[in-house]
């Protein structure tokens, strides 16, 4: 992470204009021990209140770390029920990193998202549809399988 | 009086490097990533800011 990923300027000006830096040994006490750190690089996302919502075990390459902090950046604003923040951290995930192993999950958190603030169905059903044509494999699409049924 | 204008003209000039100089390497500064290593201080902040905290647990080995 020190030799590719960290120094490069996209990820740094991510960090620094959305996030809360915070670096730790693996061995610190007691934060390895509450957050149960098995192995690095562990990444985690925590909302404000220190709660965990995100979390990457192993390398990141730029192109893959910046999805995966706005996917968690979402997570932690749609668990507060903060959608007008979530949505577009998902959107943006989906549109400018469609290739990222991330992009699946933003598909299936943008859909809850936008069903949890309007109580729309159809926004389930639309998320299925984009996960099936885009990512028929991933593991969310079968997750949001039951979505198909809606009419 | 032609030394004199000589002389302001060379310290006007290196002083305007040596600014652009100290400019250049506070933008490097500023192009890290600016971690903390207290948790606590990340928490207050994290709340008066409203973002969220990137928690990265590294080997220093």
């Amino acid at each position: 992470m020190d030799a590719v990923t960290y120094p490069d300027k996209s990820v740094t000006e991510f960090i620094n204009s959305n996030m809360i830096p915070v670096r730790v040994r693996s061995d610190h006490k007691p934060l390895s021990e509450d957050f149960k750190v098995k192995w690095t690089p562990a990444l985690i996302t925590l909302d404000m209140d220190g709660t965990e919502r995100h979390r990457t075990v192993g390398f990141m390459a730029p192109e893959e770390l910046i999805p995966s902090l706005m996917l968690g950046i979402g997570k932690a604003h749609l668990e507060r029920g903060e959608f007008s923040q979530a949505i577009p951290r998902f959107e943006m995930l989906v549109s400018k990193y469609a290739k990222s192993g991330s992009a699946p999950e933003a598909v299936f958190y943008l859909g809850v998202a936008q069903y949890q603030s309007t109580h729309e169905p159809k926004f389930l059903k639309k998320a299925y549809d984009q996960l099936a044509a885009k990512y028929p494999k991933s593991e969310w699409t079968k997750r949001a399988s039951p979505y198909n049924a809606i009419k | 009086m032609k030394k004199l204008l000589v002389l302001t003209a060379l310290t006007v000039f290196y002083a305007s490097i040596l600014m652009a100089v100290g400019s250049e390497a506070q933008k490097q500064e500023t192009s890290e990533i600016q971690w903390l290593t207290d948790f606590g201080t990340a928490l207050k902040r994290a709340k008066s800011e409203n973002k969220p905290i990137f928690l990265d647990f590294f080997n220093p080995d």
